[in-house]
């Protein structure tokens, strides 16, 4: 799994990171921030790893 | 007919009863991301069919949806090598596999003196004649048998059946994750296919994953082709006929694992709402993505509703125009 960014995202509804915008495989992903996701597990992953940084929203 | 004429034999494991098959999509009917995918690991085209392969460095192909089929079917799923892997080193694998959902499998009693043996039974056919592995592997606990079958003639569509022992000590859990492995294999180095075949589960090692496999030739010949479909895994020792199910009822099993959807797009959340949208079939967890292909504008992003996150998505920022917006929803195992 080719990740090459990662933003999250705020809801307008809950002012809460509920979604993680990235680019995996070349694609554009939301990518919901719940444990368990095989998206969101592999991205915590490469952050854990030192190999990804998570931007904050913009 | 009289209640007394019922046979006692009707309600055994080995009476044919109906919703026996395990596979979903077996006869590869449906195909909500499309007809034609690459060979990469992890991809899908036949829904609940994807491919699993390991370093594979040459290997240029496609999986699409075929009309080629054998009697009684409308289509198959292919796999056709268009530049070939020139050769099939020790760690390097290619399967095609289906994931099955742990509490759909509770009925195999695995874990447990009462086991079930199971019978995989499917239609094949490919260019390359020879002996390929098949295997089922179960996570929770490390499970996993083998087998293989030959294909006889080139090009020609041939039916096989193979019966694997219930797994008297690996239980599977009841719950929403991943329960089993179906595998094809249709190529395997030899850190991957040494261990000889066994029907009867064993402890997992590497060396069984494709334990038997022999040929490799689909992934290392140009042009070369292999194609399944009515694929079926039943409780029993023996095959029955493949389970038709109406084209709506597979493709309300595969929504429970991706859907493709809607919703209309707004400019202004808090003067319009928050569009929300409901899935056709509940999710088997929380989506794994969303994928959004936005009619006009951008901006747009989804959530999965809170705090049912496996009933649906709304919209959760803005998007510049109002428009369309289809939603594709992957909540694969």
């Amino acid at each position: 799994m080719n990740i090459t960014s990662a933003q999250y995202v705020t809801c307008q509804l809950t002012n809460v990171d509920n979604i993680i915008r990235a680019i995996i495989d070349g694609e554009e992903l939301l990518i919901p921030v719940a444990v368990g996701g095989r998206y969101y597990e592999e991205i915590m992953r490469q952050v854990e790893a030192g190999e990804l940084t998570i931007a904050d929203a913009g | 007919m009289a209640l007394s004429t019922i046979q006692n034999n009707s309600f055994a494991d080995t009476a044919v009863h109906g919703r026996r098959n395990l596979i979903i999509n077996g006869a590869m009917q449906v195909a909500q991301r499309g007809t034609s995918a690459a060979l990469t690991s992890g991809n899908f085209t036949l829904d609940r069919f994807l491919v699993l392969n390991s370093l594979l460095d040459n290997l240029v192909g496609t999986m699409t949806q075929d009309s080629d089929a054998p009697d009684g079917f409308g289509n198959s799923l292919k796999i056709t090598t268009t530049t070939a892997e020139t050769a099939i080193a020790a760690d390097e694998y290619f399967s095609v596999t289906q994931y099955i959902e742990a509490q759909n499998l509770q009925q195999l009693s695995f874990g447990s003196s009462a086991a079930k043996n199971i019978t995989f039974s499917f239609w094949i056919k490919s260019t390359q004649t020879g002996v390929f592995g098949v295997s089922l592997y179960t996570p929770d606990n490390a499970g996993i048998a083998n087998s293989t079958y030959t294909i006889s003639s080139a090009s020609t569509w041939e039916y096989k059946t193979i019966t694997f022992t219930g797994d008297t000590a690996r239980a599977i859990n009841n719950d929403n994750g991943l329960g089993m492995y179906v595998n094809f294999h249709l190529a395997a180095g030899t850190n991957f296919n040494s261990d000889p075949t066994d029907e009867t589960f064993e402890a997992y090692s590497a060396a069984k994953w494709a334990g038997g496999h022999v040929q490799n030739g689909v992934i290392t010949t140009a042009s070369a082709t292999w194609q399944t479909t009515g694929v079926q895994l039943e409780l029993g020792s023996q095959a029955t006929p493949f389970e038709h199910r109406s084209f709506g009822e597979e493709l309300s099993l595969c929504q429970r694992y991706y859907e493709v959807t809607g919703i209309l797009l707004v400019t202004n959340l808090a003067t319009m709402g928050f569009p929300a949208a409901t899935y056709m079939v509940e999710k088997r967890a929380t989506p794994n993505s969303f994928s959004l292909n936005i009619g006009s504008g951008s901006g747009a992003t989804v959530a999965a509703q809170s705090p049912s996150t496996k009933a649906g998505f709304y919209q959760s920022n803005v998007n510049t125009i109002h428009t369309n917006c289809e939603v594709r929803v992957d909540a694969e195992l």
